[in-house]
C-alpha cells in the first residue's frame, strides 16, 4: 500500500466536534485539495497528517505504516503555513537551508542545495536577501522552497495563497502545480477557494461542518455534485425544488422533460451556462420574470424570477456576445439540455 | 500626529508642567549631586564648597576597584540567572492556559509588591542552619550535618535574583506573547525536536529582547544595596552598599556622589557597549 490513508479520523476541541469520521485515501505523486468554507475543518484534517495535532479517534497511514503516534519532526514532510512562519532572524539561504542544518548536512552541500531551491521557485541568487527584503509572493516561494527541500513524502500547503492579490495568486497557483508535477510529490493543500482547488488538484476533496461531502476529480465536482452543498458551493448553480413523475419534472415556472429520472420529491442542480433561451413557452420550458441584467463582458448574466423558493431567482448566463432581447420585467422562457441537469435526492 | 505649533504662547502651558517637573526633580538633584562630588568633606555632613577631585583620586584604589567588579559580577549573574531562567518560564507560560498565564502573573506582581527587607529576611531563614534547607538536607541525607547557606555570594545571589525575576517575566512577557504559534510548528514539521525549535528559532529569534532586558536587568540590580547586605559577607557588598554607606552612616556625601557618578558612568559606557556589539551581530 503506498500513499497516504487517513482512517475514521474524529477530531474534539473540549466539546466542538471539528473532524468526524473522516476516510481519505491520498495516492503517491496525487495532488489533492481539501476544499470547504471556512471552519469546516480543513486545517485540523491537515495539522492531524502533520502530526502536530493529536486526531480524537482513527489512523492515519502512510505507506503501509501506521503514523498516528509518530511526532511532527520524525514525519520527513514539507508544510507551508498559512503565516508562511518564516524564521524573520534568518537569511532567505538559511530559512531554506533549516532542514537541512537540522540533519547535520554539512554548509557546501547546503548552499548547493539552496542554489537548485531557488532556481525552482525562480528566485536565483537571493540566498543572501534578509526576509523582510522581499515580497509577498518572493516570500512564498522561499516557503515553499523550504518544505520541498528534504524531498518530503507529503507535502503540506494551508492556504498558502490567500494573503496574495488575485493576479499574484492565480500564477502561483499554475506555479504550485508545475512544480508539484515536476518533482512528483505526493500533495495535500487546503483552501477555501474554488478556483484554487480547481487549479491545482487532481482530486478534490469537498468538506463542509467537519464531513467530507464528496471526493472527486475538479470536473466531476462540478459537473457531478454528490449533494446540494456542493453543487452550491462550487461554482454558481440554480437549485429547483420540484417532483419528477414519468420521466418529467414539475416545479416553479413549469416542467422539464428528463427521461429516465427516478420518480419522486427532487432538487434540480443546473449550471447558468447550462440554460437557454427558447423563443416560446413550450412543455418543456420555464417561465418567468426577468428581474436583472448584468453586461459583465465575457458573459451577460439573466436573473429570472420563476417563483422558485426562498426567492432563488434564476440565473442565466449567455456568451457575452449573444443578443440579449431582455429588459427587466419582460417575460423569458428558458430550457434546458436534460444531459446538463444533475438531480440531487 | 499633530505637528502644528501652539498660536498662542498659552498654548505651550501644557508642556510647561512636565518640564518644570523634570527639571526640579531630575536635573536640579542630578546637577547638585555632580557638584557635590567635587567638594571637600570636612567630616560629621558638613562639606566646604570648594573644587577638588580628592574624592575622584581615592576612588581608584584596589578596594574600590574590587568593589565595583563584585558589583558588576552580582549584577551580571542576576541578570544572568533571571534570563536563563526566565525566558523559558515566560515562553512555557505564554503558551499555557490562560488561568495558568494570569495565576502566574499575579504571583510575580505580588513578588514585586514584597518589600526588599522582608525577601532579605525570607532568604536568610530559608538559607539558615537552624530553620532552613540545611535541615532539610540533613533529614534527606543529603549531608552530614545541618549547615548555613548564608551569608555568602551564592545568597545574595539567590535574594537578587529572586527580585530581578519578576522584572524579567514582566519585560519579556508582552513580546514572547507576540510570536505565532506557527514559527514553532514550522520548525518542528521541518524536523526539529520540540527543545531544538526552542533553542534553534526561539532564542535567536528573541535575541534583541533578550539583550535588552538583559541589560535592564543588570542595570536594576546594580542598585540593590540591602540584600547584599542581609545576606553577603563585607567582601560580597556591591559599590551601592558603600555608597548608601558612605552616605547614612558616614556622612560624607562628596564622596558618595562621587561613587555616585562613578558607577553611573560605568554603567552607561557598558549599556552603551553590549548595545553596540548586539547592533553589530544582529546585521551579521
Ligand atoms: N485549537 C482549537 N481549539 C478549539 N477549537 C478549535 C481549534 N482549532 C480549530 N477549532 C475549531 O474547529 C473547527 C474547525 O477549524 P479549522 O480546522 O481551523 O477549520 P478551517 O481550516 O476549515 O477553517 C472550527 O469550528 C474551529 O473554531
Ligand atoms: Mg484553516
Amino acid at each position: 500500500m503506498s500513499g497516504l490513508i487517513v482512517e475514521n479520523v474524529d477530531k474534539f476541541y473540549g466539546n466542538v466536534q471539528a473532524l468526524s469520521d473522516i476516510s481519505l485515501t491520498v495516492d503517491n505523486g496525487q495532488f489533492v485539495c481539501l476544499l470547504g468554507p471556512s471552519g469546516c475543518g480543513k486545517t485540523s484534517l491537515l495539522r492531524i497528517v502533520a502530526g502536530l495535532e493529536d486526531p480524537s479517534a482513527g489512523r492515519i497511514v502512510l505507506d503501509g505504516s501506521d503514523i498516528t503516534t509518530t511526532p511532527a519532526h520524525k514525519r520527513d514532510f514539507g508544510m507551508v503555513f498559512q503565516s508562511l512562519a518564516l524564521f524573520p532572524h534568518l537569511t532567505v539561504g538559511d530559512n531554506i537551508a533549516y532542514p537541512l542544518a537540522i540533519r547535520g548536512v554539512p554548509k557546501d552541500k547546503r548552499r548547493a542545495e539552496v542554489e537548485r531551491l531557488l532556481e525552482l521557485v525562480h528566485l536565483p541568487g537571493k540566498a543572501d536577501r534578509a526576509i523582510t527584503q522581499l515580497s509577498g509572493g518572493q516570500r512564498q516561494r522561499v516557503a515553499i522552497a523550504r518544505a520541498l527541500i528534504m524531498q518530503p513524502k507529503l507535502f503540506l500547503l494551508d492556504e498558502p495563497m490567500s494573503a496574495l492579490d488575485a493576479k499574484l495568486r492565480e500564477t502561483m497557483q499554475v506555479e504550485v502545480k508545475r512544480l508539484q508535477r515536476s518533482l512528483g510529490v505526493t500533495s495535500l493543500l487546503v483552501t477555501h477557494d474554488q478556483r484554487e482547488a480547481m487549479t491545482t488538484a487532481d482530486l478534490v476533496v469537498v468538506m463542509s461542518e467537519g464531513k467530507i461531502q464528496q471526493v472527486a476529480p475538479p470536473i466531476e465536482i462540478y459537473r457531478n455534485p454528490a449533494n446540494a452543498f456542493v453543487a452550491d458551493f462550487i461554482g454558481i448553480t440554480n437549485l429547483i425544488a420540484g417532483r419528477i413523475e414519468g420521466g418529467r419534472f414539475e416545479g416553479p415556472g413549469g416542467a422539464l422533460a428528463l427521461p429516465g429520472a427516478k420518480s419522486g420529491i427532487a432538487t434540480l442542480s443546473i449550471r447558468p451556462e447550462d440554460i437557454a433561451l427558447a423563443p416560446q413557452a413550450g412543455p418543456d420550458t420555464l417561465t418567468g420574470t426577468v428581474t436583472f441584467v448584468r453586461h459583465l463582458g465575457a458573459t451577460t448574466e439573466i436573473s429570472v424570477d420563476t417563483g422558485n423558493a426562498d426567492e432563488k431567482d434564476l440565473t442565466v448566463s449567455l456568451p457575452g456576445r449573444t443578443h440579449c432581447p431582455f429588459e427587466v420585467g419582460d417575460t423569458a422562457h428558458l430550457s434546458v439540455d436534460p444531459a446538463s441537469v444533475v438531480v440531487l435526492g | 500626529m499633530i505637528q502644528s505649533r501652539p498660536r498662542t504662547p498659552l498654548g505651550y502651558l501644557p508642556i510647561l508642567l512636565p518640564a518644570f517637573a523634570l527639571i526640579a526633580f531630575y536635573i536640579v538633584p542630578f546637577g547638585s549631586m555632580v557638584g557635590m562630588s567635587f567638594f571637600h568633606n570636612l567630616g560629621g555632613g558638613a562639606y566646604e564648597q570648594v573644587f577638588t577631585l580628592e574624592n575622584y583620586a581615592r576612588l581608584v584604589s584596589p578596594f574600590f576597584l574590587s568593589v565595583l567588579g563584585t558589583s558588576f559580577e552580582v549584577a551580571f549573574l542576576v541578570a544572568l540567572f533571571a534570563i536563563v531562567i526566565g525566558f523559558p518560564f515566560t515562553y512555557l507560560l505564554v503558551n499555557a492556559r490562560r488561568g495558568t498565564q494570569v495565576f502566574w502573573l499575579i504571583v510575580m506582581l505580588s513578588v514585586l509588591s514584597l518589600s526588599e527587607a522582608i525577601i532579605g529576611f525570607a532568604w536568610s531563614t530559608l538559607l539558615s542552619r537552624t530553620a532552613g534547607i540545611g535541615v532539610l538536607f540533613e533529614a534527606l541525607g543529603l549531608t552530614e550535618k545541618a549547615q548555613s547557606y548564608a551569608p555568602s555570594l551564592g545568597a545574595v545571589l539567590a535574594g537578587v535574583t529572586y527580585i530581578a525575576m519578576p522584572y524579567a517575566v514582566l519585560l519579556l512577557y508582552p513580546i514572547l506573547s507576540r510570536i505565532e504559534p506557527d514559527i514553532e510548528q514550522a520548525s518542528r514539521t521541518l524536523g526539529a525536536s520540540p527543545l531544538r525549535a526552542f533553542f534553534n528559532v526561539i532564542v535567536p529569534m528573541h535575541r534583541t529582547p533578550i539583550v535588552v532586558s538583559f541589560v535592564m536587568i543588570f542595570v536594576f540590580t546594580l542598585g540593590s544595596y540591602l540584600l547584599p547586605q542581609i545576606l553577603g559577607r563585607p567582601t560580597n557588598w556591591t559599590l551601592s552598599v558603600v555608597i548608601s554607606d558612605q552616605a547614612l552612616l558616614q556622612s560624607n556625601m562628596p564622596f558618595a556622589a562621587a561613587l555616585s557618578i562613578f558607577l553611573m558612568t560605568v554603567t552607561i559606557l557598558l549599556v552603551l557597549l553590549v548595545t553596540l556589539i548586539n547592533r553589530k551581530g544582529a546585521k551579521a
